[in-house]
């Protein structure tokens, strides 16, 4: 305990020199996990938005359509396979889907894009697309030919509320049949490839122009109460599916989603490092210094008696100190800043065009779990313990009967 | 009853470019209770004899026995362990710990040498009492005087109960008064306690106390007088 009370007392022995190689740690540790939580808000952000408006937690193809996006690889008896998964513990919302890639034309052009058949309802409770609707509304319970379509492609096509427009698609049978349809919404993500591909109708309405019965659809949505459950739902739902029937999450679907997560917490763990490294030589430094100015007391403590393990820890002690109060404010200072800015947001709407075209929101909520703070003990630890490596060498090759030696 | 008996004892320093024969062959023997002055002028060997003595520096050739222990020959690690279980040092410049107070410098001998707290209290206030010092035990070495700070020192090299103490020109860097206080205190200590003291010094006060004057020059003994 002794030595633990004298290396505590020794870091604030000469205060100006502590405070600096505290205040560098501080400043390190600020930026380091405020970066980090930016980073790691911005992913969550792309993932949870993916989650919620495009692809849900998990989705149940024909294996065929995966490969070969062709109506003709649908799914049949949803209405039984939707009864059994919704009573699945895991499970908040499922929706059923038609998808069927389509020519959308207005009087000015024409684009492609992927009709998605949905029903309103269930289609509400599964995405959060309706709650997107800038113009209009997220379909009308009266009219069945209603199309919701994105700003990007409305202004594309120079289309508006009540506009006319025609889908030329293939029926169920392989014939070229064209449908007019009226915009009832304009819908706007913060993902433009998205937006401009994505079009909605009403699921009844399409069944019937092609020919299917209200039984088949070309995909089934899950969302699941909390993601944390993915695997178990998955395993559970698959169960269910039986083998004819592809089940895959949206790590599967979206792969580069689920790279993203990973590789975030390896950059951070990066970031972390270096700066955790150009920290250790500042603190072997100090260390150095610290060490080299009291040798004659560490010569006299030798000398009456205290042996090479009591010196080592002491220094190791005196420099995880050092290094760990440096942290433990700097990680309460990016605390308060992550709470704040993950409240209010960091606006960065003036790059807003650049950051949907790759999908992701202008307005970013950095954000962090306790796990990560745990990690950047534990290394700075390890950092300040490789530090004291050097002064601990130092100190233990001092002969005692040399440095106590008056001049 | 000899405690220490040293033979044949040389120390040179092969580092320079000449080497340098810092001891030439002593041989001496010290009993409990001495109060021994080594006396000689500047480089003429006493504080590297002082070192072997206290086990901070091997020897070249010959043996330093301590109650039988030929410490020449322990590993570092148990010379380490010999002098704190064996051996009080008092140094010319005090060398107290400046983050602890005069009472945990006292204590921290006794904590190396894993004593429990109560016993390590109970003996550091007994030591600051014996030095004249119970009414600054809380007192960082910042805040003593030279003489004070010395005393602390005495305190430390005595808490440990050691079966001698080395000091090193203890007097050299304080004033007349603090001299003479320090002086009394260990001659008290000395003739009370039956403590051994040896001394390295230039301080006539001190050789004045002493009732063994042993002098060194050019690394050998020269005059070996009891009074």
């Amino acid at each position: 305990m002794e030595v633990i009370k004298i290396a505590w007392r020794n870091i604030w022995r000469n205060k100006a020199r502590s405070l600096v190689i505290l205040i560098s740690v501080c400043i390190g540790m600020v930026g380091g996990i405020f970066a980090t939580a930016a980073m790691i808000g911005m992913t969550n952000q792309r993932i949870d938005t993916a989650i919620k408006t495009e692809i849900s937690h998990i989705q149940l193809h024909n294996p065929k359509f995966i490969f070969n996006q062709e109506q003709e690889y649908y799914l049949e008896n949803t209405d039984e396979l939707l009864k059994s998964i919704s009573k699945s513990k895991y499970v908040s919302a499922i929706s059923s889907r038609l998808k069927i890639t389509a020519m959308i034309s207005s009087a000015e052009t024409a684009s492609g894009v992927i009709i998605n058949g949905v029903v309103p309802a269930d289609e509400k409770a599964i995405s959060n697309l309706h709650t997107k609707i800038i113009d209009g509304e997220f379909f009308t319970e009266n009219k069945s030919n209603e199309i919701v379509i994105s700003q990007k492609l409305a202004d594309k096509l120079k289309l508006g509320i009540k506009s006319k427009l025609v889908l030329t698609f293939q029926d169920s049978e392989g014939n070229i049949v064209s449908d007019n349809y009226k915009v009832c919404g304009i819908y706007r993500t913060t993902n433009q490839m998205f937006d401009e591909m994505q079009v909605f109708v009403k699921k009844s309405h399409l069944s019937s122009i092609c020919g299917y019965n209200e039984n088949i659809a070309q995909e089934i949505a899950v969302l699941l109460k909390d993601n944390e459950n993915l695997s178990l739902a998955e395993t559970e739902i698959k169960e269910i599916a039986g083998k004819g029937i592809m089940v895959r999450t949206w790590k599967e679907i979206s792969p580069d989603l689920g790279m993203m997560t990973d590789m975030m917490a390896q950059y951070s763990g990066y970031i972390l490092m270096i700066i955790l490294m150009a920290l250790a030589f500042g603190i072997i430094n100090t260390m150095l210094m610290a060490i080299l100015e009291r040798k004659k007391e560490l010569g006299m403590m030798m000398a009456i008696g205290m042996n090479k393990a009591k010196i080592r820890a002491m220094i190791a002690w005196e420099t995880v100190f050092l290094t760990i109060t440096g942290t433990v404010v700097g990680m309460v200072i990016a605390q308060i800043l992550v709470s704040y800015f993950g409240n209010v947001g960091i606006d960065l709407t003036m790059y807003a065009e650049g950051f949907e075209a790759v999908g992701y929101e202008a307005v970013l909520y950095p954000e962090l779990n306790t796990s990560f703070y745990i990690q950047v003990v534990v290394l700075t630890i390890f950092t300040a313990l490789f530090a004291a490596i050097f002064p601990i060498r130092r100190a233990i090759k001092m002969n005692p009967a040399e440095v106590l030696r008056t001049e | 009853m000899n405690i220490i008996e040293i033979k044949n004892l040389h120390k040179i320093y092969t580092e320079t470019a000449v080497p340098v024969k810092a001891v030439n062959g002593i041989d001496l023997n010290f009993e409990q209770g001495e109060f021994t002055a080594i006396v000689g002028p500047s480089g003429s060997g006493k504080t590297t004899f002082l070192n072997m003595l206290g086990g901070l520096d091997k020897p070249t050739e010959g043996e330093v026995i301590i109650e039988g222990i030929n410490i020449s020959s322990l590993s570092s690690k148990q010379v380490i362990d010999f002098r704190l279980r064996n051996i009080g040092f008092v140094f010319q410049a005090y060398n107290l710990i400046p983050v602890l107070t005069a009472k945990e410098n006292v204590e921290f001998i006794m904590q190396l040498q894993n004593q429990n707290k109560k016993e390590r209290e109970e003996r550091a206030i007994e030591m600051l009492k014996a030095v004249g010092l119970s009414e600054r035990i809380n007192n960082r070495p910042a805040k003593l005087s030279g003489g004070e700070q010395q005393r602390v020192a005495v305190a430390r090299a005595l808490a440990s109960k050691p079966k001698f103490i080395l000091a090193d020109e203890p007097t050299a860097n304080l004033d007349s008064a603090s001299t003479n206080n320090l002086l009394e205190i260990m001659q008290e200590l000395n003739k009370k306690e039956n403590i051994t003291f040896i001394f390295s010094t230039h301080d006539q006060r001190v050789v004045d106390k002493a009732r063994r004057i042993i002098t060194i020059d050019d690394g050998k003994v020269k005059s070996d007088v009891k009074v």
